[in-house]
Parts: C-alpha cells; structure tokens; sequence
C-alpha cells in the first residue's frame, strides 16, 4: 500500500470506521512505515487531547426539569387531530409490514400461491351471497328503560343505568343468517301488520323453494317453527295463509308441521285458510289423524264449501283404499 | 496493533452480539411505542420522551454548553417529533430521526451564535452564572500536580477555542463520531447526506483541529 492511500485511511481506522478488508493492509503498510506511524500517532494524539472536553450525563436536576417543561409545553398543544391520526394509523400499518419482513413475505408467497390468474378470475365471478351490511346505526335513541339508580354516599351525585333504544338498518339476501334471524322476529311484531305479513312472506317463500335456512347455516326447523307460530296465533288471516303455503313441502314429513295444519283446519276463524288447509293435506290423506279430523270437520264446520270439500276428501281416500 | 481495543473502546465501534440484540429488541418496542403514539395516545408518546431525553441533553449540553440551550433544544425536539410524528416512515431508527432533529436545533443555535460571535468556551448554567467549561473535569492526579493542572486546563482551553473555529456542520460531524461515536453511514442520515460527505466532512473537521492544537502535534 502506497503512503497517499494509507493516509486517508489512517483517520477511519482510528474512528474504526475502515472496511474490514481493508485492514490488515493498513495495519501492515503501519508496521513498515514510519510517516504513517507519525500520522496515526498524532490523529491518536488528537483523539486523546479531544477526551479533555468529555461528554458529561445530564445531571438529574437538569433531566428533571426538561422534563417538565416538556410536559408543560406538550399538555398546552392541542389534541392531535383526527385526520393527524387516520394518517398516523395508515403509516403505522405501513410500518408494520416494512419491520415484519416475515409478514410481507408471507402476503407475497400467499398472494403467489393463491392460484393461476385464470383461477382467481373464476372465483372472483362465483356469485355469492353479499354479507349484510349494516346501513345506518343511529348515535343516539330513545331512553327504554331504567335499569337502576345509585345514590353515592357523602355527595349529592346520582348514578343513573338506562338501556337505549337505538334504532339500526340491515341489508342483505336472505341467504344471510342474520337477515333470516330478524325476520324471524319480525313475524312476532304486535303493532304492524305489513311487517308480520312481509316477514311470514318472505319466510314462506323461502321456504317453498326447499330452502328453510339450512344453507345459510341456521336450522331449517327454526323458520318452521316461526311459521307455525305465526298459523296458529297470527291475529292477520293474510299472515296466517302465508304461513301456511310456507309450511306446505313439509307437510309429508314433519308430523310437527301436519298437527299445525290440522289444529289450523279445525280451529281457524277464517274460512280461506280452513280450506287452504284442506288443499295442503291431499299429500297425507292416508294418516288416520288427518282422516279423523276430516271426518269431524266435514260434519261440524260451519262452512258448508269446507264441510263439502273435507267429504270430497274422504271420499278419494276412501276410493284410494 | 495493540491499541486496537483502545480505539475501539473510544469509539464503540464493536458491539458484542448482545448490545445488537437489545438494540434490535429496542427498535421494535419503539415501532409500538411510535405507532400507538400516531394513533393519539400521548402515553405512548411520554414512554418516548423518557427512552431519549436523556441522550438528546447529552448531545444538546455537549454540543451547546449551556444547560439553558440544552434544555430549550430539548423541548424544542420533543414538540417538533410530537407534531410530525405521522412523517415518520420507519425507515430509520426512532434515534436516528430524533437526532437529525437534534442536530438541525443545535445547529441553527450554533449559526445563530456564529453570527453573535459568542463565545462558547464559557458555560452558563440555569441560573444564569457564568463558569468554565472545564472545571467540570476532575482529574485527580492533576490536581495532586498543580503545575500539571495549569498545563491540562491551558490544554482544554486552547481545545474549545479550536473546536470553535469548525464551522457548525463540521462542529456537528465531530461531535457526532467523536464524542457520540456514531458510525458515518448513520451521522450522513441524521444530517440528510451521503457517508461519503460525512467523511469528507470529519477529515476537514480533523485537519483544522490538528492545525489548531499543532500542540498534540507529534
């Protein structure tokens, strides 16, 4: 090594700031040269004469201060804002990914394993069932209840507990568990007769389709059950003959289902529901409690086209038998 | 070369594995500190404050000489990091941005005293008295030697003379590898340049320090 590329060196050595590579060179150039052995020795000298203004540690007093001071100065500053920490929650996130490169590497090769382009271009037009989406939530609503009053000892404050009314808008198909659970209790509605009559509807129609919530991962025999409730206490005939049709594919089948029906034939006020009723049980004529009922139906019911058409349908059983 | 170990104890150059672990562990704490700080929580922020104020006087009182300057420098900082903490990016130290933000009060304060042609080899502490800025050295063997003190104290007043005639940016690149011992590649990030200017910058520092204190000549 030359002494004009040692030279330089000399200083970044001392500071321990040379390569790696670049040492053993310098240190051998060192132990042969005198020049640059003056120099080292006087960048050294400097090195020590510079340790005469040492650094000192702040002494706690003044640590102390600052420190107050500061907290002074930041409780006087104004809230950082909102925008400030949108912005900040962004970058932190960007944050994130850049300090975890495990986690952004993970992103990419899921990214990458996640398929053939041509695959991600099927499955993104798969149609499929839109979550429901909550539309309007209200930030305030009316008072319900009291829940309880505190009275604190020793100070005339009062601790009031109050449940709020806050009214809320979903949207979703009825694929959706969470619709179908509202509509459930939708048909239980006292006041409005639309909302009991669209909800039993809209149940019913489902139902018809052979669809009673199975596929939406809620058990079927929970909208059944609605269904049945809403026949046998719905105060709407509309409501009540809308059941009805929803319950007819699981007349066969669900011997819970055909005793509604039956309680409906005999017990309903409304002569249209009577006879829907009728209709509904052509599949299950060979049940003797279907027949029973009939029988008592087409002798007793006040309605001479429902006792008429109860005896045409103990006549075909008959004629079957 | 045997004084190997002592360059590097001046200068830190060599961190054992377990000093680059706990820095390692450090900086990720501070991305969480950072982050929930940017979200708002001035908790967050305080734990902040707490983890760097303590080096940032150090540099300020160092750099400054006056604990007044170090603490105004100090507040300064911290308001200035408070203010634009959503600018930071991670993609440096949390250090490393508090220092650049150090070094850029500290050297407006040095230009501005530049211009006033103060002189800084006096220290002026909160109560507004004025004392040397040596006698903060305590040197036991000198003061058994009282020919040996005049010496040292002659010695470290012709070093603050010297050390006050590098211009601010150099003053600061000293300072930084010096007495700091940072390494260049991180003292060019703090004052937003290349290593290389860093470099270019400490040889310029060394040499009129050298010339100054032609003393230490050998």
């Amino acid at each position: 090594m030359k002494c004009e590329i040692a030279q330089p060196k000399i200083l970044l050595y001392a500071y321990g700031e040379l390569e790696d590579e670049s040492t053993p060179e310098l240190e051998r150039h060192l132990s042969e040269c005198s020049a640059c052995q003056q120099e080292l020795r006087g960048v050294q000298a400097l090195q020590d004469a510079m340790s005469l203004a040492p650094v000192l540690e702040p002494s706690p007093n003044l640590v102390a201060r600052a420190r107050v001071a500061l907290d002074e100065a930041l409780d006087a500053m104004p809230a950082r804002s909102l925008g400030n920490r949108i912005m900040g929650t962004w970058f932190g996130w960007v944050g994130t990914v850049r300090t975890a490169p495990a986690l952004a590497a993970l992103l990419v090769g899921v990214s990458f394993l996640g398929g053939g382009f041509a695959a991600r271009y099927q499955d993104a037009h798969i149609p499929r069932p839109k979550t429901a989406v909550i539309l309007s939530s209200a930030q305030s609503g009316a008072v319900a209840s009291v829940s309880g009053i505190v009275q604190t000892p020793d100070s005339d404050l009062v601790q009031v507990s109050y449940n709020r009314v806050v009214p809320e808008t979903i949207q979703g198909t009825m694929d959706d568990p969470q619709i179908k659970q509202l509509l459930m209790l939708a048909t239980q509605n006292r006041a409005d007769n639309d909302v009991r009559a669209n909800s039993v509807s809209l149940l019913a129609d489902q139902c018809k389709t052979g669809d009673c919530g199975s596929s939406s991962g809620l058990d079927g025999t929970a909208v059944r059950k609605a269904l049945m409730v809403s026949l046998r206490y719905d105060k709407s005939p509309a409501v009540r003959m809308k059941a009805l049709e929803g319950l007819q594919p699981y007349v066969s089948n669900d011997s819970n289902v055909r005793d509604a029906v039956l309680e409906t034939l005999m017990n309903d006020s409304n002569a249209n529901v009577r006879s829907a009723a009728i209709n509904l049980l052509q599949p299950v004529q060979a049940d003797s409690s279907v027949r029973e009922v009939m029988h008592t139906v087409s002798t007793q019911d006040q309605n001479p086209y429902i006792r008429n058409a109860s005896r045409t349908y103990l006549q075909q059983v008959s004629d079957i038998q | 070369m045997g004084n190997r170990a002592a360059i590097d104890r001046i200068t830190g150059a060599k961190k054992s594995q377990q000093q680059l672990d706990e820095r390692a562990q450090q900086r990720i704490e501070d991305a969480e500190f950072i982050r929930e700080a940017q979200k708002g929580s001035r908790a967050a922020f305080d734990t902040l404050v707490r983890r760097y104020d303590q080096p940032v006087l150090r540099l300020a009182l160092h750099m400054l000489g006056s604990e007044q300057d170090a603490q105004d420098v100090h507040q300064e900082a911290f308001i200035k990091a408070y203010r634009h903490l959503n600018n930071f990016r991670f993609e440096c130290s949390f250090y490393t941005w508090m220092y650049r933000i150090v070094t850029n009060l500290c050297l407006d304060q040095l230009r501005r005293r530049k211009s006033r042609r103060e002189d800084s080899s006096t220290m002026i502490d909160a109560s507004g008295e004025e004392h040397d800025l040596l006698s903060n050295i305590s040197d036991d063997r000198a003061m058994a030697n009282p020919a040996k003190e005049l010496e040292r104290k002659q010695l470290a007043a012709s070093i603050a003379e010297a050390l006050d005639t590098l211009t601010p940016r150099e003053r600061m690149v000293f300072e930084l590898k010096h007495y700091q011992g940072l390494r260049l590649r991180t003292i060019g990030e703090m004052l937003s340049t290349t290593e290389e200017t860093a470099k270019n910058t400490l040889f310029r520092a060394t040499r009129k320090l050298r010339a100054k204190l032609a003393v230490v000549r050998t």
